[in-house]
């Protein structure tokens, strides 16, 4: 279908508007929708790159936990864990870290807190000021083009990750836990999700985007 | 301050000002804390559950911020006021279904709220109108550090803050904004934003509560992960996409003015007429023509109505308000016409 004002491009904008007893539809070219101020989604290009990597997958144990396997503080067992989602108390964390650990990683992409903590455990010195929200400023990610099929070799530094000050210390210790992923996902030859790891690393790293040369 | 107090004065969420509040209705943070030496409320004895809320109890009693909070035992409350509560979106449904052992702490204007033995011990939330999360964070933070002093909270150097829910754990943060998005709806381009935005990590809701449909075009977007990310972080990543959907939203605005102007006149116009002179009217169609009302506001159409009126009809048109504004308990029937007269009485001025 070709686009409703230039009559040239594809149209890829649909508009429709839903008033009783007319139904006009609308469509338009990128072009011409971006002139007429509507860019549905432009922005959005980076979900591509990112799809799938925060949803909640469904939960899938390698192997059966043992049955003894329970938090000998509040005594709740595994077992209830798996029914209810909800642990019983802090020490269930321990008891069962060797079960959460992959399952964290699965939820968030992440088994290490970079945030704030509690005053008391912090005697030292208090945290860098929290950097300006660029709110109105900060650009949307650029759109990338098209994403290379396989994985970069990856660069998988050491894993063990540094010990988190500010943010820059933050983002490092995500960086190294991004790599550790990478590097299983390249092992278990899961070039898709490599791929969006590899993307998110870089996005990270904040370098400039390939061809776009727009540093920052 | 007593609950009925509250039923008298708005939210300070609702003031419908604050940055893009013409689109942004609300923005909330919530944290998740638990004490460390006691197992978690759904986990616990109901004397475990009672300690923990004497405790919680306590240390607000003695924060300076909290001085004039309203402090309450959800056991305390009829079922019209658990409801009531939730209305304002001061608990949530799951507080308010077993009450024994749990409790609610609200501040004077409603903008904290901290909801005692819910799934975790403590949920701080701080709810602001508009988009207004810098400075949700900063009073949020300013409790929690104050709470932190008095309580002795469950953390874990690696896993952070721990919670009930491993879906919490770490900074225990979830982060929300309440958008307004009726011409993103209109044109058909809402399902493709919620693609995109729970392909970022978010998720997207209806205004009436978690799980419901969205109704009245309002979406509430949240982030889903909270360890491995860092406060600041989740509030910048949550704001800029919150801004970009507010800036699809308002292309589509333009979109729709420029296009057919005349036939979205109509919508809004008609449906203010409807809510003028209905003498029956459900809250699923009270919620979708001040949806339209609203708006109306925002695109300057009805300069007699101020959006903060709006927003409070929202709220106030929902059945438990509905019955605390009468005093007593009402039927399904009786509240479709205490609905349509509140909202002819309140709009007969526009
Ligand atoms: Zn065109
Ligand atoms: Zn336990």
């Amino acid at each position: 279908m070709l686009c409703d004002l230039c009559g040239q491009n594809e149209a890829s904008v649909h508009l429709s508007e839903v008033i009783d007893g007319e139904s006009r539809e609308i469509h338009l070219c990128q072009s011409c929708a971006e002139e007429k101020g509507i860019a549905p989604m432009q922005d959005f290009g980076l979900a591509d790159l990112l799809g799938g990597l925060a949803a909640f997958p469904a939960e899938r144990e390698s192997a059966e936990p043992p049955p003894g396997l329970r938090c000998s503080v509040c005594g709740m067992a595994y077992a209830d864990f798996r029914k209810t989602g909800r642990l019983g108390c802090a020490a269930c964390y321990e008891a069962f870290r060797q079960r959460l650990t992959p399952l964290l990683n699965r939820i968030h992409g992440s088994t290490h807190h970079v945030g704030k903590s509690p005053a008391s455990r912090k005697p030292s010195a208090p945290k860098p000021p929290a950097p300006a929200s660029g709110k109105e400023k900060s650009a949307p990610p650029a759109r990338r083009p098209a994403r290379p099929k396989g994985p970069r070799p990856p660069s998988v530094g050491q894993t063990r990750p540094a010990v988190s000050g500010g943010k820059s210390g933050q983002t490092a210790v995500r960086i190294e836990e991004l790599k550790v992923q990478l590097k299983e996902a390249v092992a278990k030859e899961d070039f898709e999700k490599a791929a969006q790891l590899r993307d998110r690393i870089r996005i990270l790293e904040k370098k400039p985007e390939p061809g776009k040369g727009k540093a920052e | 301050m007593k609950l009925i107090a509250l039923a008298g004065q708005t939210g300070e969420w609702l003031r419908g000002a604050g940055p893009e509040s013409e689109i942004v209705l609300s923005s909330r943070i919530r944290l998740a804390r638990n004490l460390a030496d006691q197992p978690f409320p759904e986990w616990a004895a109901p004397a475990q559950r009672r300690a923990v809320l004497e405790t919680v109890e306590a240390a607000v009693g003695r924060s300076k911020f909290l001085k004039n909070a309203l402090v309450l035992r959800m056991s305390d409350l009829s079922e019209m006021e658990q409801l009531f509560l939730v209305e304002r979106h001061l608990i949530s449904r799951d507080h308010a279904r077993q009450p024994e052992g749990k409790g609610v702490v609200i501040s004077d204007r409603e903008i904290l709220s901290i909801m005692i033995n819910e799934e975790d011990h403590l949920r701080l939330q701080v709810l602001q109108s508009g988009l207004n999360l810098s400075e949700a964070w900063a009073m949020l933070r300013r409790i929690d550090e104050e709470l932190e002093k008095e309580l002795p909270l469950a953390f874990d150097s690696v896993w952070g803050y721990l919670t009930a829910c491993p879906t919490n754990v770490g900074t225990g943060m979830r982060v929300s904004a309440m958008l307004h998005l009726p011409c993103l709806v209109m044109t058909r381009q809402i399902n493709r934003v919620i693609h995109a935005i729970t392909k970022l990590g978010l998720t997207a809701r209806g205004f009436y509560g978690e799980g419901t449909e969205a109704s009245g075009n309002f979406f509430q977007l949240s982030n889903q992960v909270s360890i491995g990310v860092g406060e600041e972080e989740l509030l910048d990543s949550l704001g800029r996409i919150v801004t970009q959907v507010v800036g699809q939203e308002r292309a589509a605005r333009q979109a729709l003015i420029g296009h057919s102007k005349a036939a979205l006149e109509d919508r809004v116009f008609r449906a203010l007429g409807t809510l003028k002179s209905a003498q029956l009217i459900s809250s699923q169609e009270a919620i979708d023509r001040l949806s339209m009302v609203r708006l109306g506001v925002d695109l300057g159409l009805i300069p007699t109505l101020q959006r903060e009126g709006v927003n409070r009809l929202l709220v106030q048109i929902q059945p438990a308000h509905l019955q605390m504004l009468e005093g007593r308990v009402l039927t399904p029937a009786e509240r479709d016409a205490r609905r349509a007269r509140l909202l002819r009485e309140s709009l007969s001025a526009s």
